[in-house]
């Protein structure tokens, strides 16, 4: 077996607020491995986001401290890494799709100006190359009319057509790995599918691996081969996502697989009435089996 | 000028409607679960360090305008010629002499009372006049409301100090015309802060919830709104406070404002220029630098209450 | 188009309201104004002339019409104490205010906005403490004190430039004695506004900071150059046009203090000598023009932010 892609080893991160110092994140590992999908399940303020974070060496200097640990990519410690040698990994070797795809564009420039900035960043490309590239992304992410949403403002898309060109945003220069913090929430129930069914397919057809970072296990089950469940900044349990579902070995974790086969039983006995093949949120399967 | 813009024609420094409580009040007949939004606030602006000293500064400058009567060493008025112009560390002069040989010290306490009075009255009277026309305005939504922000929209396009000269001017100096002068003036400012903060709130789920929970309009108005308009207000006039006490004081320097031999920062530091070719630099420096210290004084007070009535901001 | 439309039309009724409150301001004087104008020793003979040539003698709405139709003729009236039309007299004059003020918003723009940003990069940090307290402190100078402490200073004890006029008066030169004039009222004018500016577009800085599509220009390895001053000012820039335009009114009061300080024959410094002088007509004018300018000010900075803003019309978060 060859190492994996990504490999966090003990992480721990901590925050210095007004309050005192939070832990966010303690001691976890998890790794990604060549062309995998790992999804990273928890509650919000279990440290899912702030670990996707840490990865990209985005947490911000002056409150966030990473205590210990190693962050692995292609067998380089990326918390060695200076700032600029962060910069060059960032959007080359290693994507963000971002939580909330309505604002994750900027407003004032196009499509086709903020691919270009970013392909022409990493690569040295002229103009005309650069601009066909961000084409080939659009394109590749399946947006239609791609030639003239080049031309387009964010805010002429719809939420799904946008978010699709944050994916293309962050393929644009074919990175090794795509992380995904909650890549479906802002969306409509139909179109997450759609997003969903895309980022497989990427996944097939470029071999990228992705982290995705989510608090619903809908999307879990439906992209993921691994799975590693986060509560309060710890690792609960990792595994393959069948064996995490058949037969989870954390109370927690079993707590919300319970609950999650009910859902799966007829429509009158559904214990949450929600949208069609989405699950319960996290925190919503916790008050019920607690509560 | 649109009617989402902030009221910024303004150097004040809290130009926006500020964050304001929007924490709930507890309903009729429950007992409030927490100290009351008041005691929330004094405990949270006294946690500001900034902001105490602000005030404990003001309150120095008010008290010792009051007690000028008692503290001024010399009359602010009559002078001794053959101490003109003797400098800061005069023998019984502390701060030394103006050009008419007249104490500067005593001056600058008994200036305070008019320089004080000239800019904290006229918000004080707008303040209710401001609230009513914001909440009328900004609540009702009508014709009426329409027409006061029309209204206030020609006030707004003259610059602030502009209107406050040209109507001091023609009303002739003194100090009741002054304070007329700045009040007309304030008004759009004043007004539209209010104004906006009523329709922010008006917007909020608070209200929403009130209105749904069976809350009448009276008790919608009183309850909920009100505190925090005023708070809004209130943080706003505080800053402008320190605006007035630089502007009137500009008024008195133009020869616009408070009439001379009276008392007044901004008549003795203009009394200052006249002086200043005769390399006497002490007699424009002080008052003017009073008057910077007690406007940045009202700023940073209206800062720290601007926190203070964050909720987000108080803890229990 | 129609917001154009509706924006063009309301800047009218503005203008028409701005013209109606200057030509009231004639009746708030107290008592007579032609008696006010003269002083208590006046013939009735020369109360009645100045009343007929300030049209005192006829109906208010008649008065507000003529005003106005004098207005649209660019008639403005003729001044009581020199021998000359309003509007030869200021014309100039506004110029010289015009020249000063652009000079000021230059400096405003050119210092404010970049501490602002500067400030808003290290947010919380020593330097963003302590420019902001600094320009907290700046907005709450006494234009007219700094002024004198100015020349104090800079211009009696250490000679270094000149403090008054605009020209040298013996030896007049070209640009270079204007902007050797210049420098110190200009700097002085733009003292406050610069504060607030640099303040204001701190937070306006702060807010676009925070935003989702800043990360994404982080996550896809852009510069921080980039995001700033590309990504960053690109966004910030409408709502800091709009404050930036709404200060414009502050440095035309301000600039009132300054002429009569440096003693620049501009309009400001004419309005100072017309109210000590009871000129009504030239006070009434002056103002008049000071409100136009400013109203013609923001209604660029709009158009401005309508061209700079693709989706036209955004809410200012300022």
């Amino acid at each position: 077996m060859t190492a994996p892609l990504l490999d966090v080893q003990d992480l721990s991160v901590e925050f210095h607020t007004d309050g005192g110092v939070v832990h966010a994140v303690s001691h976890a590992d998890m790794s990604v491995p060549e062309s995998g999908i790992l999804g990273l399940v928890g509650e919000s303020g279990s440290g899912k986001s702030v670990t996707s974070l840490a990865v990209l060496g985005l947490l911000g200097t002056r409150r966030a401290r990473i205590t210990s640990g190693r962050i692995l990519f292609r067998g380089e410690d990326l918390l060695q890494k200076s700032p600029a040698e962060l910069r060059a990994l960032r959007g080359r070797h290693i994507g963000l799709v971002s939580q909330n795809a309505l604002s994750a564009l900027d407003p004032s420039f196009t499509i086709g100006a903020q691919l270009v900035e970013v392909l022409r960043r990493h690569q040295r490309l002229d103009r005309r190359t650069a601009r066909a590239r961000a084409l080939e992304s659009l394109q590749l992410v399946a947006l239609p009319d791609a030639e003239r949403r080049l031309r387009a403002y964010p805010h002429e898309l719809s939420g799904g057509q946008r978010q699709r060109v944050v994916i293309a945003l962050a393929l644009a220069c074919r990175p090794e790995l795509l992380l995904a913090d909650e890549p479906t929430t802002a969306l409509d129930a139909t179109v997450q599918k759609q997003i969903l069914d895309l980022l497989l397919s990427l996944n097939a057809e470029l071999g990228t691996a992705i982290l995705v970072v989510t608090h619903d296990f809908g999307v879990v089950s439906h992209l993921c081969r691994t799975v590693t469940v986060m509560r309060r900044g710890r690792v609960l349990e990792a595994g393959t996502t069948e064996r995490v579902l058949t037969a989870p070995e954390h109370p927690y974790t079993q707590a919300l697989v319970k609950a999650v086969p009910r859902l799966r039983l007829g429509a009158d006995e559904r214990a949450v009435p929600r949208q069609q093949r989405r699950l319960p949120e996290f925190t919503e399967v916790l008050t019920a089996v607690e509560g | 000028m649109n009617e989402t813009e902030a009221p910024t024609g303004l150097p004040a420094t809290a130009p926006t409607a500020p964050e304001v409580a929007r924490v709930p009040r507890p309903r009729r007949g429950q007992p409030p679960a927490r100290p009351s939004r008041t005691r929330l606030a004094v405990r949270a602006f006294a946690r500001d360090r900034v902001a105490v000293v602000a005030l404990a500064v003001l309150l120095l400058v008010v008290l010792a305008s009051l007690f000028a009567p008692l503290l001024a060493p010399f009359s602010p008025t009559a002078g001794d010629a053959s101490l003109r112009l003797q400098g800061i560390g005069t023998p019984g002069h502390p701060l030394g002499l103006d050009g008419q040989g007249r104490d500067v010290l005593s001056r600058l306490l008994w200036g305070g009372r008019n320089s004080l009075a000239v800019a904290v009255v006229p918000v004080l009277v707008v303040f209710p006049i401001a609230l009513l026309a914001g909440l009328v305005a900004g609540y009702t939504r009508g014709h009426l409301g329409d027409l006061i922000m029309r209204l206030l929209d020609v006030l707004f396009a003259f610059p602030l100090v502009l209107l406050a000269i040209a109507l001091a001017a023609v009303l002739g100096a003194g100090l009741g015309n002054v304070m007329l002068a700045i009040g007309i003036t304030l008004i759009p400012y004043m007004a539209r802060v209010a104004y906006t903060t009523t329709v922010q709130e008006v917007g909020k789920e608070y209200v929403e919830a009130a209105r749904a929970s069976g809350a009448t309009t009276r008790d919608l108005l009183l309850r909920e709104l009100v505190p925090n308009v005023v708070s809004a207000l209130l943080v706003y006039a505080t800053t402008l406070c320190g605006l007035m006490i630089v502007v009137a004081a500009g008024l008195s320097f133009l020869g616009v404002g408070v009439i001379p031999p009276t008392p007044d920062w901004g008549i003795m530091t203009s009394d200052g220029a006249s002086v200043l070719l005769e390399g006497k630099f002490h007699v424009a420096t002080i008052p003017g630098l009073v008057i910077l210290v007690v406007a940045l004084s009202f700023n940073l007070i209206g800062d720290g209450l601007r926190d203070a009535l964050d909720p987000r901001k108080q803890t229990t | 188009m129609i917001a154009v439309l509706r924006r063009l039309g309301s800047t009218v009724l503005v203008l028409l309201g701005v013209s109606l409150i200057v030509f009231l301001l004639l009746q708030l004087v107290p008592g007579d104004p032609a008696r006010a104008v003269l002083g208590a020793g006046a013939t009735q003979e020369s109360l009645a002339a100045v009343r007929a040539q300030l049209g005192l003698d006829k109906p208010l709405a008649v008065q507000f019409l003529d005003y106005l139709g004098g207005l649209l003729r660019g008639d403005f009236g003729r001044s009581l104490t020199v021998n000359q039309d309003v509007s030869q007299l200021l014309l100039p004059r506004l110029e010289n205010t015009l020249v000063l003020t652009g000079a000021a918003l230059l400096v405003c723009l050119v210092v404010g906005i970049p501490l602002g940003i500067l400030a808003a990069r290290h947010q919380y940090g020593l330097f963003d403490r302590i420019s902001m307290f600094v320009a907290l402190a700046g907005a709450c100078v006494p234009v007219y004190w700094f002024g004198l402490v100015l020349v104090g200073v800079l211009g009696l004890s250490l000679d270094l430039l000149p403090t008054s006029g605009m020209y040298n008066s013996r030896n007049p030169g070209g640009f270079e004695d204007l902007l050797a004039h210049l420098v110190l009222p200009a700097f002085t004018a733009a003292l406050v506004p610069l504060a607030v500016i640099a303040r204001m577009s701190r937070s306006v800085f702060v807010d676009v900071l925070q935003q989702d599509y800043i990360r994404t220009l982080r996550a896809s390895g852009l510069s921080e150059a980039s995001i700033l001053w590309r990504h960053g000012l690109r966004n910030a820039l409408p709502p800091i046009v709009n404050i930036v335009g709404l200060q414009v009114g502050y440095l035309l009061g301000g600039v009132i203090f300054v002429e009569v300080v440096f003693g620049w024959p501009g309009l400001g410094q004419q309005l100072y000598t017309s109210i000590t002088q009871r000129d009504l007509p030239v006070v009434q004018a002056g103002v008049l023009f000071v409100a136009v300018a400013f109203v013609l000010v923001n209604l660029l900075a709009d158009a401005a932010v309508g061209v700079l803003d693709p989706r036209s019309r955004r809410a200012v978060r300022a």
